[in-house]
């Protein structure tokens, strides 16, 4: 297993290698670099700009050099940990993931546990009472939560704050938190503040889960495993959690790997909507200026992300699934 | 034997499977007994109905199929149960079910959860039902262990110290049904319904588990009920027969009865196509035909239209109920004195 592991993680580097590579490449497929939708924003803003102004600004970002020599300075700055500049924004890529890079995960670690604190009980009440009221009405309910696009629940999530509160900035934290060094009290403050969009950012999510959770749960419930238990005297109830429950578990935690990720770019309409500042508009921003170095981080961030979890789901498999555990 | 009152008897058993087309009868009027220390052997082909009869007498049939007629009476412990008419979770069948009348399910690689070791599934069934009162947790743990060890090895598992811990997949299937063996017998029942706990064995090992189960039936004063295909194994095992055919009881005789005079025309010709009661190969008739779907039964008699004896304007229009022809021994065929109704079809 340990061997396994390291196995693993060492296979991991050859793939952020080439998806950081991809990431530089196709940023900077569309016509143009930084520099030329730089200066076209600024004329639109009635700025002049000369042609020798652009040229020192070509010649400063060193956006005419070939894209090998862009790409190799950028990733010798990440193997120090830098992960270079944000020329849109003006600041080093660092500090932005610093400051926005807790939120994102913060929402979508939340979002993560509301879906699996949603969807599993719902899932197995509609797999063990399958076509009764409660079904029907979950049914109903995952329909609705998976058409409806999270913009919408946004707006109507704002709405209702502000008819609350008379506010409408959500915020993340109460104003006396904000210059405090971080604390319990100051997360779970947070916490307080992000569970709702936390919880809008899931909905897809749980509506989907529910769906699968319910239809491998009714297969299990018909094999025979179930039925042999059934007849040892085993209540009902306790067999469905000892073994079809469990068993029906494997595919979530095969798609849990992908989760944070699909999270972060889902986020992106949510946290335009309620201004949360997440990596996710920052990341829509940077694909739009061609702002390379900036977004190949957070694409770098995210699939590294992907990677991790895939690995943790894989190690958590082999825990709960003997079968798998005899074969790694 | 016969003298004794019946310890099981199932009355007109009717099971139905809801389904696009409507209610199918998986079993329809089925009635029969078992006596103590009896081995009651049911045959008939693939879909007659063996395995959905013996889940309606534990009580755990599937979702979708309910039992539509009929009792089931137990009589254990100087009491009687039924255990059709009440509720599949109620007090009666919780009393019975894996602890009383217990269950070897067809097929081993399947009836194990893959998640858990056979220790684990095994001894489930005896921290429910066969602990002494009053032990502490890790005395009940200990004891759980050692009478699952005791009943692995007496299912003939060479190291159940070391096989105990294992999972499904990593035993053989010969190990993986001794274990399912283990597991229905695991409270000491006083019945045993073993479907087919056979057919995934080779012939060596079939012929073990079924000294096995003789000598467990002797042994613990414990009545039988063996489902299979293969007539030869019921010669070898069973007391009395019990003959399906699509969900319909057929015939019921002594094995004697059922080998040297069988009366309904399917018997015969299930043995007819069994090789090691034919003899040799020349000898051995399959039975023609197939069978029909249970969706779209035949008219009269299920047996008719692959029946060798068929009477025309008979059996295509009357369905037979069994008759007793002589103590014992009940056949449902109008060529042994099936009473035809008169006028009208019957349904
Ligand atoms: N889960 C189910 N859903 C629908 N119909 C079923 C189900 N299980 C059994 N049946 C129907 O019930 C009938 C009897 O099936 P059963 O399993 O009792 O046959 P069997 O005699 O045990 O056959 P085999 O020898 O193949 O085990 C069959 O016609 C089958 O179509
Ligand atoms: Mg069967």
């Amino acid at each position: 297993m340990g061997r396994h592991i390291v196995r693993r993680l060492a296979a991991m580097i050859p793939v952020l290698f080439m998806i950081s590579v991809l990431t530089f490449v196709v940023i900077q497929l569309p016509p143009g670099d930084f520099v030329d939708s730089y200066v076209k924003q600024q004329r639109a803003a009635q700025v002049k700009i000369s042609p020798q102004e652009e040229a020192s600004l070509r010649a400063r970002y060193g956006v005419d050099e070939p894209l090998p020599t862009q790409y190799f300075r950028w990733m010798g700055g990440i193997l120090h940990g830098d992960l270079g500049y944000s020329l849109a924004l003006d600041q080093p890529v660092n500090e932005i993931v610093k400051s926005r890079l807790p939120y994102t995960v913060t929402i979508g670690v939340l979002s993560t546990l509301l879906l699996y604190a949603i969807a599993i009980p719902i899932g197995i009440l509609s797999a063990t009472r399958q076509y009764s009221k409660a079904d029907y009405f979950f049914s109903v309910f995952g329909f609705l939560a998976m058409g409806v696009p999270d913009f919408i629940l946004a707006v109507l999530f704002l709405w209702g704050f502000y008819k609350l509160t008379g506010d409408i900035t959500v915020g993340l934290m109460d104003p006396q938190y904000v210059s405090e060094p971080f604390s319990l009290a100051k997360g779970a403050n947070i916490i307080s503040h992000l569970w709702f969009p936390a919880l809008i950012a899931a909905s897809t999510g749980t509506a989907a889960t529910i769906r699968l959770l319910r239809a491998n749960l009714l297969d299990e419930l018909g094999k025979p495993y179930v039925t042999v238990a059934l007849a040892k005297g085993v209540p009902r109830r306790r067999v469905i959690y000892k073994y079809p429950a469990r068993m029906s578990m494997n595919p979530f935690i095969v798609s849990a790997a992908g989760l944070l990720a699909a999270l972060v770019s889902g986020e992106v309409i949510l946290s335009i909507t309620l201004g949360l500042p997440t990596l996710a508009p920052i990341f829509l921003q940077s694909l739009k200026n061609q702002d390379s170095e900036l977004a190949g981080s957070i694409v770098l961030i995210l699939s590294a992300l992907t990677v991790i979890g895939i690995l943790l789901s894989d190690i958590l498999l082999a825990v709960v699934d003997p079968r798998i555990r005899g074969s790694v | 034997m016969m003298d004794d009152l019946p310890l099981l008897e199932v009355v007109d058993l009717s099971v139905t499977f809801s389904s696009r087309e409507g209610e199918v009868f998986a079993v329809d009027k089925v009635s029969f007994s078992l006596f103590p220390n009896e081995v009651l052997g049911v045959v008939g082909e693939s879909g007659s109905g063996k395995s959905v009869t013996s889940l309606s007498i534990l009580r755990v049939l599937p979702a979708s199929s309910r039992i539509a007629n009929g009792s089931i009476f137990f009589r254990d412990e100087g009491r009687t149960i039924e255990l059709a008419n009440v509720d599949s979770e109620s007090e009666p069948v919780r009393s019975v079910r894996g602890r009383r009348i217990s269950m070897i399910f067809q097929e081993p690689m399947s009836a194990f959860s893959p998640l858990h070791t056979i220790g684990n599934q095994i001894g489930e069934a005896i921290a429910l039902h066969n602990l002494p009162p009053g032990l502490s947790r890790s005395q009940r743990k200990l004891e759980v262990r050692k009478q699952t060890i005791d009943l692995l090895a007496s299912v003939g598992m060479p190291t159940p110290e070391q096989l105990i811990d294992s999972y499904p997949h990593e035993l053989s299937g010969g190990m993986r049904q001794r274990a399912l063996i283990a597991m229905g017998l695991a409270c000491h029942p006083s019945i045993l319904i073993a479907d087919e706990p056979t057919t995934a064995l080779d012939v060596t090992l079939q012929s073990q588990v079924i000294a096995l189960l003789s000598r467990l039936r002797s042994e613990q004063e414990m009545s039988i009920i063996f489902i299979t295909h293969n007539l030869g194994v019921i010669a070898e095992i069973a007391d009395r027969v019990l003959v399906m055919y699509l969900g319909r009881e057929m015939e019921t005789a002594s094995v004697d009865d059922l080998f040297h005079n069988p009366k309904h025309p399917y018997t015969r010709a299930l043995i007819r196509s069994m090789p090691t009661i034919a003899g040799t190969l020349d000898t051995l008739i399959p039975i023609e035909g197939t069978v029909p779907s249970p969706n779209n039964l035949p008219t009269g008699c299920r047996f008719q239209t692959r029946c060798p004896e068929r009477v025309d304007g008979l059996c295509n229009v009357h369905e037979p109920v069994s008759i007793e022809i002589e103590p014992g021994h009940r056949v449902a065929c109008f060529l042994s004195g099936s009473p035809v109704p008169q006028g009208g079809t019957n349904d």
